[in-house]
């Protein structure tokens, strides 16, 4: 386990430095806003970390194992709300390979999470701006346990309507402008799958016999997060980021009781776009 | 590394105030694995009434019987032995133990009973070797025009295709028997794949749910399993299905399907049963668990977990054996000739 997340770190710090080689030097400092330029920002991010995931239709235990993810994200300003309206769309892909804690049985967990937000900002002083809204997420994963029987794996579906934040915080350091932002996602209501607690598959889909299967999902029954941190500074063509992603799914349906608890150090760059223009912005625009 | 990765979670639960779902975890020690595999069967077992009613096993005090013979000096293979003892009592060939070294099982389903099967005998003197094989089933037809169908699990590949093409050779025959002896099950969907080769129309074959919570008597309503005609070939003549106690599990279900459809005379013994669609768990020492999870019964409403009893009942004769005769199989053979 611990030779694992070592192993996974090295990989995330390997990725890190070939991101910053390839990109040169730092570029000149800016306090521009995305809303005025009519900037929309790329950014691309693989992580490696740990994960601890419980599905008690499975197993009652927790297994533990290394995490890895991919993170696409897109924040494009509107003109609605006199330019302060932001959208941001995120993909999360992520994949664990897990055991249990006798060394005996392994699981495969995975999915893919897309939300998009919808956030008002707030420049609160100098270099600090907050923005804050709705978002919705949609969900798509399953685990599997390689040696049940008739419960081999659990799909995993929810379509959220979630609350999210981020901070930005805008300073300089060694000469470079550097930007750290944190958000977090809070999935409020919605509905999730979810197969009664003895409910087996057979029945489910090859039967078809519905028995609570979609279930209304919350923030009593699914008290779930999603935090990202980054730390951005602009070198030669983009902006290498670095950060930690805590993703941290929990449901309690159907008396089944699930957690996926995934924290993967990440490492990427992103791009802001002129969306009128050809021009490409290298540097950071709050 | 270990600290930090607490120190980072922590922070980020605790920051977020958010509850912690976790289920109720057991230490890796004999009293801890004894307590944790009694409360896996207790929440999830799916025939507590009826194993009570049919055997007498009062799972509460198993409970206390078995946590008394829990000593903490026990080697790992003791406490394997106790463990699998303590699941014997609930006599179901789906509950077992499984371990690196062993697994730990109740099979006097068909252990206690005669065998009603000799493999040599079926192969060298009735299959012989010019029989015809489609996916998962052997078949011939035997002198006297009845069609032979042996079907020794329900594990491997058996297509509609598969089927259709058997029963299309085997068309011109008086009658078929389908042999599932010493068939140890496998999947449910191939062994009703076949049944729908022997129905014109659609067919109540029994009733199927699942618990619905930790309660003894959490369950589900009893949903309606039916079996829907294959587009393929239809066989509308006689069959004879032959069963021993070594047809369990999927098998048993075939036999229960195929006792609901007109036109099929069930012959020998009455089949091992396993009524239970098993399901998996562990504990904490890393074992696996199997147990029976969702119930199945019969078009009647009937329990079929200790097994099917058939329309004609024969046990093999020693005599007969001796003289290369199956017994079972010349029963089946005689009824379809008359008929």
């Amino acid at each position: 386990m611990k030779k694992n997340i070592i192993t996974s770190l090295k990989l995330a710090m390997f990725m890190a430095m070939m991101a910053v080689s390839s990109l040169g030097h730092a570029q000149s400092d800016s306090t521009d806003d995305m809303a005025s330029q009519d900037l929309s920002l790329h950014a691309l991010m693989v992580g490696a970390g740990w994960s601890n995931t419980l599905d008690s239709y499975l197993s009652p235990y927790n297994y533990k194992g290394t995490d890895f993810t991919v993170i696409r994200e897109t924040t494009r300003p509107t003109k609605k709300m006199e330019g302060n309206l932001y959208v941001q769309t995120l993909f999360q892909l992520n994949g664990s390979i897990l055991e249990n804690r006798a060394n005996t049985a392994k699981e495969y967990a995975g999915g893919l999470r897309y939300g998009i937000n919808w956030q008002y900002a707030w420049k609160l002083a100098k270099g600090l701006k907050v923005m804050a809204g709705p978002g919705a997420s949609a969900f798509l994963g399953g685990i599997y346990n390689e040696r049940n029987s008739n419960n081999p794996g659990q799909a995993k579906a929810d379509i959220m309507v979630d609350l999210t934040a981020q901070a930005f915080y805008n300073f300089k350091l060694l000469r470079r402008e550097w930007l750290l932002r944190y958000e977090i996602s809070v999935p409020f209501i919605g509905m999730a799958y979810s197969p009664n607690y003895g409910q087996s598959y057979y029945e489910a889909f090859e039967l078809e016999h519905y028995d609570h299967n979609l279930r209304c999902a919350h923030f009593v029954n699914s008290p779930s997060l999603r935090h990202l941190l980054t730390l951005s500074v602009p070198m030669k063509s983009a902006v290498v980021r670095v950060g930690l992603s805590a993703n941290y799914q929990q449901a309690k349906l159907n008396g089944l009781k699930y957690h996926s608890y995934n924290t993967d150090i990440i490492v990427g760059f992103s791009k802001y776009f002129q969306r009128k223009t050809t021009n490409k912005r290298q540097v950071l625009p709050f | 590394m270990q600290r930090l990765r607490y120190y980072i979670l922590s922070l980020l639960l605790i920051g977020s105030l958010s509850a912690c779902i976790e289920e109720d975890d057991y230490d890796d020690t004999a009293r801890g694995n004894i307590e944790a595999l009694w409360r896996i069967m207790d929440e999830h077992y799916c025939f507590f009434d009826y194993k009570k009613e049919q055997i007498g096993v009062d799972w509460d005090e198993v409970h206390q019987r078995y946590l008394a013979q829990a000593n903490e000096k026990m080697s790992k293979v003791q406490l394997f032995e106790v463990c699998s003892n303590m699941l014997a009592e609930l006599q179901d060939g789906h509950v077992d133990l499984y371990a690196s070294h062993d697994i730990g099982r109740n099979w006097s389903f068909k252990e206690s009973h005669p065998n009603n099967y000799d493999e040599n005998l079926v192969k060298d003197h009735y299959l012989g070797t010019d029989y015809h094989i489609a996916a998962g089933i052997s078949y011939k037809v035997l002198e006297d025009n009845i069609g032979y169908i042996r079907c020794e699990s329900f594990s491997d590949a058996l297509g509609h295709g598969n089927i259709s093409d058997a029963l299309y050779l085997l068309a011109l025959c008086d009658g078929i028997i389908i042999d599932v002896r010493n068939n140890p099950g496998g999947t449910l969907t191939t062994a009703h794949r076949l049944v729908s080769h022997f129905t014109n129309e659609k067919t109540l074959v029994g009733y199927i749910y699942h618990k619905t919570g930790k309660g003894r008597n959490d369950f589900s309503k009893p949903e309606e399993e039916y079996i829907e005609p294959a587009k393929g070939m239809k066989w509308q003549k006689p069959v004879a299905v032959l069963a021993n106690r070594s047809a369990y599990s999927a098998a048993n279900d075939f036999v229960k399907c195929m006792k609901a459809i007109p036109n099929v005379t069930i012959v020998g013994d009455t089949t091992g049963g396993g009524s239970g669609m098993p399901m998996s768990s562990e504990i904490p020492s890393g074992w696996s668990v199997r147990y029976s999870a969702v119930v199945m019964l019969d078009k009647d409403r009937q329990h079929t977990e200790f097994g099917v009893p058939p329309h004609v009942h024969v046990d093999m004769v020693k005599n007969d054996q001796l003289n290369n005769i199956d017994t079972i199989i010349e029963t089946a053979r005689k009824m379809l000739r008359k008929d």
